[in-house]
């Protein structure tokens, strides 16, 4: 018989090349009530552990507000207050379907989704796209007036169908070559996608000129794209969620399989203990401001779900791809190596897809595994934007994602597998 | 006055291993010092509950 040692091992072996095998392949875009699994009427998703109404943070609370107007639920922000204090919406963590809710992750059901399916899990998820010039905006910042619902109605109506019309003419878009191709060329995949945008650009420019558009939608829609910051940020976040629904569920494994915070909590999730959450409170970030005008105090504690490319082998575990992003966190490139090298400590393997010039081409640690960190007490070094309070990107950063969180898994998973 | 063996020690060029903050490891190399960095961290705080799982776990 085995003992619980070997299938812990056999298990994360599992949960690891789900990963690593994985093929992620953008097929679409469609509305969130279309693609997102349990996403019903009058419901609205965000960010981190799951969070009652009355204890969100105010970014969240705002969130809620728009998501209600958005939807068309009610027509004045003092409506929408009294329709959810009436019970009459029901929220949850993005985390709890097959989404990721990056910075404030408000989803609701008419919110246009990126649709990645991962061909070699047989897993799908969604994740929304940036808006353009109101960058966060809705989804992502919470916010909502009168411009920005213009701007998602233009997405939704002239940029979207014509993107669509290509990405289906063309067959879906394989996106792990971008992934591994952007972090050989100073992308870690987290804060910085600027190659893989460029890359992302150069594999669609073609098949939009293909499309049967007029010129102007055609350029609309490339303008859309060209000139969205970090534009592929929400095809790495569905690359990585759609591996990790796969992985997680698979019994015994100790890999971890969700990682996020909402301002006030940290969560992870576990792949062999499914869709339980184990918090600690949410970490403050450490990092570099835009401005010297601010300072910790403005600054909101771990608020997103975007570290999700983490659990996927990317962000902070692959530091040593980037120098750009270790300079903007003040450090030198030996630092961001060195980060890395830490990482592969707890993590379970290696991922033969992201080979790293700067690591002298060895492969990047992958699959965070709760019983490495408990052991060595290297908590995962998670990369971010920092929020001030009123919403705004302040700045980028790391944190390392609380030590209790994995305590309290590691209890669970005793208990759960009790041999 | 007899020189101590630390007093003689001091009069040669010192060889150092620095255990701990790199920073120091930096500054020494910096002045020619001759220096190696143990790769060194202090020892993880576990709870006895916390040990005892890894110990059948890990």
């Amino acid at each position: 018989m085995m003992e619980i040692r070997e299938k812990i091992n056999a298990a994360n072996e599992k949960a690891v090349s789900c990963i690593v095998d994985s093929d992620p392949v953008w097929i679409d875009i469609l509305p969130a009530g279309q693609v997102v699994d349990g996403l019903e009427d009058h419901m609205i998703l965000h960010s981190g552990p799951p969070v009652a109404y009355e204890d969100m943070c105010m970014l969240h609370k705002r969130g809620m507000v728009s998501g209600v107007l958005f939807e068309g639920w009610a027509d004045t922000e003092k409506e929408a207050v009294d329709l959810i204090q009436s019970g009459a919406i029901r929220m949850d963590s993005a985390l709890n379907h097959n989404t990721v809710g990056a910075g404030t992750g408000i989803i609701t059901k008419s919110v246009a989704m990126i649709v990645v399916e991962d061909r070699a899990n047989g897993t799908r998820a969604a994740t929304f796209p940036a808006e353009g010039p109101f960058q966060g905006g809705f989804c992502g910042w919470g916010l909502f007036s009168r411009d920005i619902a213009e701007n998602l109605r233009h997405m939704r109506e002239d940029l979207f169908p014509v993107i669509r019309e290509m990405i289906r003419r063309r067959g879906g878009l394989p996106l792990k070559p971008i992934l591994a191709e952007s972090m050989q060329m100073g992308d870690e995949n987290h804060t910085r996608q600027t190659a893989a945008d460029l890359l992302f650009l150069k594999q669609i420019v073609l098949d939009m000129l293909k499309t049967n558009v007029s010129r102007e939608k055609l350029y609309a829609a490339m303008e859309y794209i060209v000139n969205t910051p970090r534009f592929f940020h929400c095809f790495g976040q569905g690359a990585a969620r759609s591996a990790l629904l796969a992985a997680s569920g698979i019994p015994y494994s100790t890999m971890v399989t969700a990682v996020c915070g909402n301002a006030l909590e940290f969560g992870i999730k576990v792949a062999g203990l499914g869709e339980r959450w184990f918090t600690a409170p949410a970490p403050m970030m450490k990092g570099r401001y835009t401005s010297s005008q601010y300072t910790e105090k403005d600054q909101l504690p771990w608020i997103g779900d975007s570290c999700v490319v983490e659990c996927y082998g990317m962000g902070g575990l692959a530091a040593a791809a980037s120098p750009i992003v270790c300079s903007l966190r003040g450090l030198k490139m030996k630092d961001a190596i060195a980060q890395t090298r830490e990482m592969s400590e707890i993590c379970i393997g290696k991922n033969h897809n992201f080979m790293i010039p700067n690591l002298d081409f060895e492969f990047l640690p992958v699959g965070i595994d709760i019983r490495k960190v408990l052991k060595t007490g290297i908590a995962p070094e998670i990369h971010g934007g920092m929020f001030n309070h009123d919403g705004g990107l302040i700045g980028a950063g790391s944190a390392r994602v609380p030590m209790l969180c994995f305590e309290k898994a590691l209890k669970a998973f005793a208990e759960t597998y009790p041999e | 006055m007899k020189e101590t063996s630390e007093q003689r020690s001091c009069r040669k060029r010192p060889r150092v291993i620095n255990i701990g903050l790199s920073f120091f490891y930096e500054a020494l190399v910096a002045q020619k010092v001759k220096t190696v960095q143990l790769e060194w961290r202090p020892p993880v705080r576990q709870s006895a509950e916390i040990k005892s799982l890894l110990d059948d776990l890990l």
